[in-house]
């Protein structure tokens, strides 16, 4: 037996729903929860932006806000999934209208991902949707990449250099592998991690493009965007991202997954350094 | 695959296919295009759709707002509101693009306060530098508002190495 073969099932099995979707319809159904999670996250994000709203300009983003949040359980039966994306996407589109400039990438990565689920009457059935979000997918992580590249501050250790000493709490993690004259001059260490970042951008890239399904793969991944999320204390967009591999995979999502999805977006309306402060400080 | 087999796969694909197919190279293309606009400096690699978030510290930029009649006298953020003025720049995405004169004209609209006064709408920009590695705060677009008399002002700007002049009737 390979090492693959005999790890694969013990910790896929712990966030896929393997067992439980032997059946079309239960598959269909863990689809449509890891639909209603990406849309989730939208909800949350805006949900973080409230917080700073002034509302003597009216209750409409509010009012928007908690449509949107009502249409996610309806995502989940069959019946009515189709209709409740299209409402959400209606409710979406006003801020799109005003706030395009400023959006976020990870809006508009679910700009392109969720209101595309529309052009088929069941997409937890339909692989080309599958497909879509693969590729979709594959071709952000290498514009990822691509910019990074462009950019040069990873290549060179300036940007974790940077992080180490200027970043959130969190994005401090690395600065006790250097000492202070990787401001001068990036040390290995922060050479080495912003290579490793953009080798592995451009992997994934490359293996989603290359339709590589391997749950080991996806486990790996989402390990990885866990860690990403952590150290740029940002789980929003990866959420976002681990919901649409669900969909591309084919998998769904479990319900076990959907829960730490769940605590993720939770956490980080506050964020993870403050999170941590308050627990362990 | 011969020219003659690849249109006849064409032909089997359904209208969902194309739409698919279209929406990827629309994405794709934009993502190359982003590229390029970020490469000039042109636009925040942040925003806009690009996935150039974390490439550089994002740069923060934002309005300081001075009365330029005596004294350059830089005003409190509590003396005045920018967010109209903010959202008719795109707020500030589209990094060489010049103060727009409706701005000026929504931003005195927001502050009648500050009609007849000499103004100067300074950007700023946290640029990321190396050696050493750290962030420096820098004036990145300069306009100025000059009033010749109660109802008319002047606008003169510079952006990118760009200058930009204007003169504007104004109605309060």
């Amino acid at each position: 037996m390979t090492l693959q073969a005999a790890i694969t099932p013990t910790i896929t099995g712990f966030l896929w729903p393997s067992g439980e979707a032997a059946t079309r319809d239960s598959s269909g159904k863990f689809n449509r929860l890891a639909l209603m999670t990406a849309m989730m996250s939208v909800v949350f994000e805006k949900s973080t932006k409230l917080a700073r709203y002034n509302f003597d300009e009216g209750y409409e983003p509010v009012i928007m806000l908690a449509g949107m949040a009502a249409t996610l359980p309806f995502v989940l039966f069959e019946k009515y999934s189709r209709i409740a994306i299209l409402l959400f996407v209606l409710l979406l589109a006003p801020t799109v209208y005003t706030s395009w400039a400023t959006y976020a990438n990870h809006s508009w990565l679910a700009l392109w991902a969720i209101p595309v689920a529309l052009l088929f009457s069941k997409f937890w059935d339909d692989p080309l949707y599958a497909n879509y979000l693969r590729v979709t997918l594959g071709v952000v992580m290498l514009a990822a990449f691509s910019q990074k590249v462009l950019a040069g501050t990873y290549w060179d250790g300036s940007y974790i250099a940077y992080l180490s000493y200027y970043g959130s709490h969190t994005e401090r993690m690395f600065q006790f592998l250097c000492t202070d004259a990787t401001l001068q001059v990036p040390c290995g260490w922060h050479r080495f991690i912003g290579i490793f970042i953009m080798g592995w951008q451009f992997a994934v890239g490359a293996l989603l493009l290359a339709g590589v399904r391997s749950l080991l793969f996806l486990f790996v991944e989402i390990s990885f965007l866990l860690g990403a999320g952590v150290y740029a204390d940002e789980m929003n967009f990866q959420v976002l991202n681990i919901a649409l591999l669900c969909i591309a995979f084919r998998v769904g999502m479990s319900y076990r997954l959907f829960s730490i999805c769940v605590i993720l977006l939770v956490i980080d309306l506050h964020g993870i350094g403050e999170f941590v402060e308050h627990v362990f400080w | 695959m011969s020219s003659g087999n690849f249109f006849a796969s064409l032909k089997k694909l359904s209208g969902k296919h194309y739409i698919i197919i279209s929406l990827l190279t629309v994405h794709t293309s934009w993502i190359v295009y982003h590229m390029n606009l970020v490469s000039q400096e042109l636009i925040n690699p942040w925003k806009l759709g690009g996935y150039g978030m974390y490439t550089k510290p994002a740069n923060r930029a934002s309005l300081r707002l001075y009365d330029i009649r005596s004294e350059t006298e830089k005003l409190s953020k509590k003396t005045y509101t920018s967010k109209g003025f903010r959202s008719a720049n795109y707020r500030y995405s589209f990094r060489c693009r010049p103060i727009s004169e409706a701005s000026l004209l929504i931003f005195l609209k927001d502050n009648p306060h500050l009609e007849n006064v000499d103004l100067r709408f300074t950007i700023k920009e946290r640029e990321f530098r190396r050696n050493p590695i750290r962030t420096k705060l820098i004036n990145h677009s300069v306009t100025e508002i000059r009033w010749q008399q109660k109802d008319r002002f002047t606008y003169s700007g510079k952006v990118c190495g760009n200058e930009y002049t204007g003169i504007v009737d104004y109605k309060s």
